[in-house]
């Protein structure tokens, strides 16, 4: 008998289809939104969810790729957030929204993503030189008090100062609503895809065999510092864009929203997804962006329910929902197509199977 | 010489009528070791070690249970920095360097307890060992330019063709967590071997393998030395394994060289034969 080979698709169909499935994803979101069908209400959690989505994939790679585990990530996102906010409040973007002239607005927009990306990178490269010395407990516990000297930092750095910046704990408001479904959408593409063409790249792999043996990595010439410093400002500037992105969804921002809390928020998050697994990330930065707003009708056993879901979880699945299980469209195609027009194939993976028992 | 000028190892299929390269005596020692030493507090781990390997020496560092064997390869390695002396990696002082520095330098090694990054596959594996000569910048990755496929592709052929070596490149999808105790050893050496070494440090290669393994292993470490001209230093207790394939053989006891010499030497020295089964009582 003639064997065929197995079906493969070639490496350019793979980013058409995936490109081909997002577009379509992003029309039928805009289509139930301008339709109706998904209120204002949920378009708004639809943000939310976007923005938890950006930060559970940038806590995502500190975590599970770089198996570190900073716990500092609000004040990455806080900084993120009030170097967007003010640098959109000092531009005439307000005005333009007014007037509905959202072309004008692009540039700023882009400017205020990119400036709070910066920021919240830098302040990366400040904290993870010196947190990335340590590991395990001690990092979680520097990165912690990180974290929190960012939020304080902001209630009071207006009296050191002596004019009005971050306005304290009274908070930063009036800032242009600029976020739309749009824009989160393209920025979770986005942030998405670049940790995707990363992670799959020889810095991707010299970030994960840290992960699984540091020694190991050094003893055949892998630069852990810089790695590990990479990996971490990525992860920082994701978090300040999803900041950014808060602060044009919300309109106002008070330190208070970034206490410790808004870490461990983002660290279930991506625990229950799976450390190490993006799908997991995004799956479980939905699932709990939108079931909390499910349950608001017994709201006073949400978080009991929230909890109780995740001790089922550590004790039942421990590696989390997905583990480090990553979707690939291509594949899932590809075992379809396989099984449909090879049916030979799939004796022989029987008889593999069987052997290998 | 730098790295950089080094020829290039090109792996190629072994040729039916291969020659071991002659050992070039003209040329200095790949490796030379001068009054080596560390020590941890008051224990002087390894004192005054002197030793020399050739360009395409095979060589073996025997001793007993906690004689300093692996202490002298983390030493060289610089996992430790030595307290005192010199090592010349071909002719240059490699005091103050990384590990990392020493590993682009050319010395790769495999360790005693394996270092495999357990949940990357076998290829990953060979590729993170590929990371130094696939070059490409991050941002060549991220926008996936032309550039990043053919180096990729380039690295995913080379390491398919070092995973050759051992016959597994059909294994290269499996993680390597997953690999049988025997060939997890196997890759640790592709893997060593990837990075483009002229120095090889082998810490126990055959702990764990039953004898047919062991000889399989014999001729896989000769062919490994005879395709890449590289120089070889291994550890082991396995004295079949030591006797049979090394040149020059080291013997260390308590932290200093008792014997040197050819395995014919070691095998007949009353020093060493002290050290491994005790001093004959008087009167016997």
């Amino acid at each position: 008998m003639k064997t065929r080979s197995k079906i493969r698709i070639p490496m350019p169909a793979r980013y058409v289809i995936n490109l081909a499935l997002v577009v379509g994803f992003y029309f039928l979101l805009t289509g139930l939104i301008s339709s109706g069908i998904i209120t204002n209400y949920w378009t708004g959690i639809l943000i939310t969810v976007g923005i938890n989505i950006i930060l559970a994939v940038s806590l995502n790679i500190a975590t599970g790729y770089l198996g570190q585990l900073p716990l500092g990530h609000a004040g990455f996102m806080a900084v993120g957030a009030y170097a967007g906010g003010i640098f959109m409040k000092a531009t005439p973007a307000a005005a333009l929204l007014k007037e509905g002239n959202t072309a004008a607005l692009i540039p700023y927009i882009l400017a205020a993503i990119v400036i709070s990306a910066v920021v919240a990178g830098i302040f990366g490269v400040i904290i993870g030189i010196p947190a990335l010395r340590l590991r395990g407990d001690y990092l979680a516990i520097i990165t912690l008090g990180f974290g929190e000297i960012i939020r304080v930092v902001l209630t009071n750095i207006d009296s050191v100062l002596g004019f009005d910046f971050t306005y304290g704990a009274a908070g930063l408001k009036r800032i242009p609503k600029f976020a739309s479904v749009t824009l989160v959408f393209i920025c979770v593409v986005l942030a998405c895809f670049f940790i995707h063409t990363m992670m799959k790249s020889k810095h991707g792999r010299a970030i994960l065999s840290i992960r699984d043996n540091e020694i190991a990595s050094e003893s055949v010439g892998v630069n852990t510092t810089y790695y590990k410093t990479m990996a971490f400002v990525f992860s920082a500037m994701l978090a300040g864009i999803a900041g950014c992105l808060y602060a044009g969804y919300l309109g106002s921002l008070y330190p208070s929203t970034f206490k410790f809390m808004k870490s461990i928020e983002i660290l279930v998050i991506v625990v229950l997804g799976g450390m190490g697994s993006m799908l997991g990330s995004i799956v479980s930065a939905t699932v709990l962006t939108v079931l909390p707003e499910l349950l608001r009708s017994v709201a006073d056993y949400r978080m009991v329910a929230y909890s109780l879901a995740l001790v089922v979880m550590m004790i039942f699945r421990p590696k989390g929902l997905f583990g480090s299980y990553d979707f690939s469209m291509s594949r899932v195609l590809e075992k379809a197509l396989n099984f449909v027009f090879r049916p030979e194939l799939r004796k022989g993976k029987e008889e593999a199977d069987n052997e290998q028992n | 010489m730098s790295r950089t000028e080094r020829p290039k190892t090109k792996l190629v299929p072994v040729p039916a009528t291969n020659i071991i390269p002659e050992r070039d005596v003209s040329l200095p020692p790949i490796l030379e070791a001068r009054h080596l030493g560390i020590d941890f507090g008051g224990l002087s781990a390894v004192s005054d070690f002197n030793f020399a390997i050739g360009r395409t020496e095979i060589a073996g560092l025997i001793g007993p249970n906690g004689a300093g064997k692996t202490t002298v390869f983390n030493l060289l390695t610089k996992v430790y920095q030595p307290t005192r002396g010199t090592i010349l990696l071909d002719g240059m002082d490699t005091a103050g360097k990384t590990t990392i520095q020493v590993n682009q330098m050319g010395i790769a090694r495999t360790f005693q307890n394996i270092r495999l990054f357990r949940d990357l596959s076998v290829l990953d594996n060979v590729l993170v060992g590929l990371h130094n000569e696939t070059k490409y910048t991050l941002g060549t990755a991220m926008f996936r330019l032309p550039q990043y496929w053919r180096k990729e592709r380039i690295a995913k052929e080379r390491a398919l063709e070092l995973l050759s070596i051992f016959d597994m490149q059909d294994m290269a999808d499996h993680k390597a967590g997953s690999l049988p105790y025997g060939a997890q050893r196997r890759l640790e050496i592709v893997r060593a071997l990837a990075t483009n070494p002229c120095l090889l440090l082998l810490d126990e290669p055959a702990a764990g393998m039953n004898p047919s393994e062991t000889s399989e292993l014999m001729d896989n470490i000769v062919r490994i030395r005879d395709m890449f001209g590289i120089a070889i230093l291994l550890i082991e207790h396995d004295m079949n394994l030591v006797m049979g394939i090394c040149e020059g053989i080291c013997v260390l006891n308590f932290g200093k060289i008792i014997a040197k010499g050819t395995p014919e030497d070691i095998q007949a020295n009353p020093a060493v034969i002290e050290a491994y089964l005790g001093k004959k009582k008087e009167g016997q």
